[in-house]
């Protein structure tokens, strides 16, 4: 198979990744802090290692302050739904993916919201924000790398207003963490949603939510913590306050290595090896007659996430084609982010979208330019 | 020499003191749970265990960080130490 939707979550993993979880599952089978004998240690441990690693990755100074979640969208809403109340404004961008949307959207009309606009090519001014914002704007919300088209959203000048404004400032990093750089503490970002199971080449079931803010979001889930458990309030202190109930301890422990192999690699090399691809392939799809790129025609300011769209094939059509007659793996349609197509003048059909990891090849996005160069 | 246990009511802020104590102190410590004869645990705690002669820096540690503890106790006698 030749796997090209990495956006949705990356395909193949790296051995290490497989190999710690399996490992996880025979030595470290214990519930994290729960129990108090050698292996249920040992396994919080493990855990802890894992917290210390994410938050190296992403600036933060204390481990504690990284909550693990199922995946980005549960990060989310914990966030969304941990800081908003009746009466306030939010603002986020059409651009955002639904797991951004819908939490926000549940909770009109006791809170407003507010959506910054992008230009055909999904690209988001920052300049366009202030005009947004009111006296009782309380979060900012946006994806940082938009999973139709790829562009990406300058978040430092974004997180710049929000702190002048004392505004929280929630970066959605599903398509970002793992390719761009992120240091929450330079980058004044407050809270940081990612999946463990994209870009971290962690598997499916891990999430993070990464908080770099004293204020103390209201828990939208209680339950046993491993401490004060004569209690029944939910502890305040994180990440127990966050966090209830048993974790996905193989899912952590292959995030570990996922991050490691990141770190191993170098977040450049990656991104570097990801662009070599995505010009090749951008300058193969602009040669193909009917063919039309969607988002930015080149590299600069996007990453490996490529949308299309051909003047006479339906994009589910196509998308079934180069599975069935190549084993090339896309996603089709509108991506969950049904706005973003809309700003990108793609609402009615949606595209065909190719997402580049770190194992794609050259030889692959060959294979792909000639698959879609011979469509019947 | 004797032991001490630092109690915490999590096992995040025990692995959290254990990692800085042995990373930038080289001090060694074992996560254990916290025993009910202390009765500071309000349920499911965990300690930090360790040589008593590394007692005033892991406190420091802990008071100067702001971290949540119930306190240190001799590991035999359950004496509270801090």
């Amino acid at each position: 198979m030749i796997y090209l939707d990495n956006a949705a979550t990356t395909w193949p993993k790296p051995n290490q990744v497989t190999e710690a979880v399996a490992k996880s599952m025979k030595y470290y089978g214990a519930n994290p802090g729960r129990s108090g004998h050698k292996m249920a240690i040992r396994t919080s441990e493990k855990v802890y290692e894992c917290r210390e690693l994410v938050a190296d990755f992403f600036g933060l100074s204390n481990p504690a302050n990284v909550v693990f979640t199922q995946n980005s969208t549960m990060a989310l809403n914990f966030a969304i739904h941990g800081i908003l109340k009746a009466g306030d404004h939010a603002i986020c961008t059409v651009m955002d993916h639904n797991s951004v949307l819908r939490p926000l959207f549940a909770k009109s009309p006791d809170v407003d919201v507010s959506y910054l606009g992008a230009d055909s090519e999904g690209v988001i001014d920052p300049s366009e924000l202030e005009a947004l914002i009111r006296p009782n704007t309380r979060l900012v919300a946006m994806t940082h790398v938009s999973n139709v088209c790829g562009t990406v959203t300058p978040v430092e000048d974004i997180a710049k207003v929000c702190r002048q404004h004392g505004i929280l400032f929630l970066l959605d990093a599903s398509q970002s963490a793992g390719i761009i750089d992120i240091d929450m503490q330079q980058m004044k970002i407050d809270l940081l949603a990612a999946p463990g199971h994209k870009a971290l080449y962690g598997p499916m079931g891990t999430g993070l939510l990464c908080i770099n803010t004293d204020f103390e979001l209201a828990p939208i889930m209680q339950g046993g913590t491993g401490s004060y458990s004569k209690e029944l309030t939910q502890p305040l202190e994180l990440p127990d306050r966050l966090e209830s109930g048993t974790l996905n301890l193989p899912g952590i422990c292959g995030l570990a290595e996922g991050i490691r192999y990141i770190n191993r690699i170098g977040i450049a090399n990656i991104r570097e090896h990801e662009a070599k691809l995505t010009a090749y392939l951008l300058d193969g799809l602009s040669r193909i007659k009917d063919i039309n790129i969607i988002g930015k025609k080149n590299t600069l300011g996007r990453t490996g996430v490529v949308s299309f769209t051909h003047n006479s094939k339906d994009c589910v059509d196509i998308s079934s084609y180069l599975s069935s007659n190549f084993s090339i793996a896309t996603r089709s349609m509108y991506h969950c982010a049904y706005k973003a197509h809309e700003a990108l003048g793609t609402s009615d059909g949606g595209t065909v979208r190719v997402s580049l990891g770190v194992f794609n090849t050259l030889s692959e996005i060959k294979i792909l330019l000639y698959a879609l160069k011979n469509m019947m | 020499m004797n032991n001490v246990l630092i109690v915490f009511a999590s096992a995040t802020t025990a692995n959290r003191v254990k990692s800085v104590l042995r990373k930038s102190f080289g001090i060694d410590s074992a996560l254990v749970q916290t025993p009910k004869a202390l009765g500071v645990s309000s349920g499911c705690s965990y300690c930090l265990k360790m040589s008593a002669e590394h007692l005033e820096t892991a406190w420091k540690l802990v008071s100067s960080n702001g971290l949540s503890s119930k306190g240190a106790f001799d590991s035999k006698d359950y004496r509270k130490l801090k």
